[in-house]
């Protein structure tokens, strides 16, 4: 931020941005392109060479065509604001504070004259505060500020704690907020800065401002906006200490916290019987329920082919614990159900063609064995397999192959 | 040793599910809910914030809610995947999509420490009556463990054997009808 202490502030800012996101974007459309060469064009080549990778290419079509098209919209974009800059947004959010030229212009002298306080990446100044990110600025009139407090984190990686986080929250008028994330001084300098400038602003975090906030947003900021005006009026010494004046939590009061009605006994925090249902009954997100409503539709797909699969499952079981009691006449059944199911299964191959050895059903066995021709086997199944065939032609008076 | 965060963001259904049912069981209590997020690229990745519950049962059901629920709801999902995946190597999409979702959601069973710890406070209090004093303080031992356990991916183990639990013990059951 240090760079942007200087008379050209906005236009500065319009250029780091800009620069940014034009270094970015055509990184990723030199990488996109090397890509395309290393991996597109040969596996172009293949297929014209009569190779069977339809698969490969269609994935490789759908990582590089949204990347390329991301990349190549926005580096036209970044080209298009680099030779016009009225297009930028943020010259285009200027817009919304009066004519653009005139407010840049406002803007550049707060920040070359008058800046209150700089940290990381926000810049506070009488009448604007400013955050910048890679690609954006984000500029917030103070008048647009609502409530603000500080958060804290406390962060652990299993039972070790890993110290505190802590952010310096804005709410704004338009229902959006600002997190600034900073050191725990820096953040009550930051808050401190922001109060000296905007006295009006609802300080600190109450459950009440919460609630007020969420449901009744337009009370919310006509509130604040009356405070503003009123501390407007006032001369500068008189400001200062109706500043100090302004409560900050409210005196408790037996009554319920939510709408003033008498509260539940029994419980610390006071509410009365029907805001404790309405809260505690709190509705889950669309987002979440449509979530869940696909995942139940998947699990009803899965479940819809479950019982084949089960009673595969049962079969073998029931195969294992018969082959276990030497019962092979009743094992060699059990396995062929499953080998119907799961024809290239190896363990319900491999023990098919054990049972019906041992059981000397030589055709069943015979079976299995030219199925499990071509399919990878450990050395130890191998072994038992040549056992049980010596045992079947053994069964059948045969000579060993 | 990976992040939390990134393990979080991997298993992210798990988060949602735990902090379900916090809230589930909060709403079956009667707590009062003020604040809920499901998820969130942070250190605790999701949270409830609620009133304190009026008895001590509750403060502990609440506590162990994700415990259950989780678990439960793990099994279920990865139920029908389970045996064509692990039994027969003859999963589809759809199967390990949901053996994802069954081990994310049930890596996550594990109360929080921070869980464990209301648990503590609740199960010391000097009005919890001994049966639950006996019943619960082996309890939060197991939830220490499970949290000191996650560095060596006990919760991931868990996950795991959560999900081969449910269809073995079902096709053992079936197979000696």
């Amino acid at each position: 931020m240090a760079k942007a202490i200087n008379e050209n502030f906005i236009f500065w800012q319009v250029k780091r941005t800009n620069r940014n996101l034009l270094v970015l974007n055509g990184l990723s459309l030199a990488g996109c392109l090397w890509l395309v060469v290393v991996w597109f064009l040969p596996l172009c080549r293949l297929m014209a060479g009569g190779a069977r990778l339809s698969d490969e290419l269609i994935a490789a079509i759908a990582i590089l065509a949204p990347m390329f098209l991301v990349s190549a919209w926005n580096v036209w974009k970044g080209v298009v604001r680099a030779k016009n800059v009225s297009v930028h947004p943020i010259m285009r959010r200027l817009a919304q504070y009066g004519e653009p030229e005139k407010v840049r212009a406002e803007m550049d002298s707060a920040v070359k004259d008058f800046w209150i306080l700089r940290s990381g990446p926000l810049l506070v100044v009488p009448q604007w505060l400013f955050y910048q990110t890679a690609f954006n600025l984000n500029i917030i009139a103070t008048k647009d500020l609502m409530w603000m407090y500080k958060k804290c984190s406390s962060n652990q990686i299993g039972l070790i704690p890993a110290g505190n986080t802590y952010e310096a929250i804005f709410y704004l008028r338009s229902g959006k907020n600002l997190k600034v994330a900073a050191a725990d001084k820096a953040v009550d300098q930051i808050l401190n800065a922001v109060y000296s400038i905007a006295p009006w602003v609802v300080a600190g975090f109450a459950y009440e401002s919460k609630t007020m906030w969420e449901r009744k947003r337009g009370e919310f900021i006509a509130t604040v906006d009356k405070r503003r005006e009123e501390l407007i009026k006032q001369p500068a010494m008189q400001q200062e200490s109706a500043a100090q004046e302004i409560p900050l939590s409210q005196e408790e009061k037996y009554e319920c916290r939510e709408c003033g009605k008498e509260p539940e006994k029994g419980y610390e925090y006071l509410l009365c019987p029907a805001c404790r249902s309405r809260l505690a009954a709190r509705k889950l997100p669309a987002g979440i329920k449509a979530a869940a409503g696909v995942i139940f539709l998947l699990l009803a797909v899965s479940l819809s082919g479950l019982p084949p699969v089960l009673n595969a499952a049962v079969d073998f079981e029931r195969g294992r614990r018969a082959e276990a009691r030497n019962d092979y006449l009743a094992a060699k059944d059990a396995y062929q159900k499953v080998v119907e199911r799961f024809g290239k299964h190896v363990p319900s191959l491999s023990r098919l063609a054990v049972s019906a050895c041992y059981a000397g059903d030589a055709e069943t066995a015979d079976k299995a064995f030219s199925k499990l021709e071509g399919l990878k086997i450990s050395q130890d199944l191998a072994r038992e397999l040549y056992a049980a065939l010596d045992k079947l032609n053994a069964l059948n008076g045969q000579e060993q192959p | 040793m990976i992040p939390g965060e990134f393990i979080a963001l991997l298993t992210f259904p798990g988060v949602i599910v735990h902090e379900i049912a916090h809230q589930l069981f909060c709403r079956i209590c009667r707590v009062a809910v003020f604040d809920v997020c499901y998820f969130r690229w942070g250190n605790p990745a999701g949270y409830v914030i609620h009133e304190k519950p009026r008895t001590i049962n509750q403060q502990i059901l609440i506590g162990i809610g994700p415990f259950l629920v989780n678990t439960l709801f793990a099994a279920l999902i990865a139920f029908p995947a389970a045996i064509p995946v692990m039994d027969f190597d003859s999963g589809n999409f759809l199967d390990y999509l949901l053996m994802w979702l069954g081990v994310s959601i049930a890596m996550h069973a594990f109360p929080s420490t921070v869980d464990a710890n209301t648990i503590w406070q609740a199960v010391k209090n000097k009005q919890t009556p001994l049966l639950v004093k006996i019943l619960t303080a082996p309890l939060v031992g197991l939830i220490y463990l499970g949290a000191v356990g996650s560095m060596i991916w006990l919760d991931l183990f868990y996950g795991v054997g959560v999900i081969m639990l449910g269809p073995q013990i079902l096709v053992n059951v079936l197979a000696g009808l």
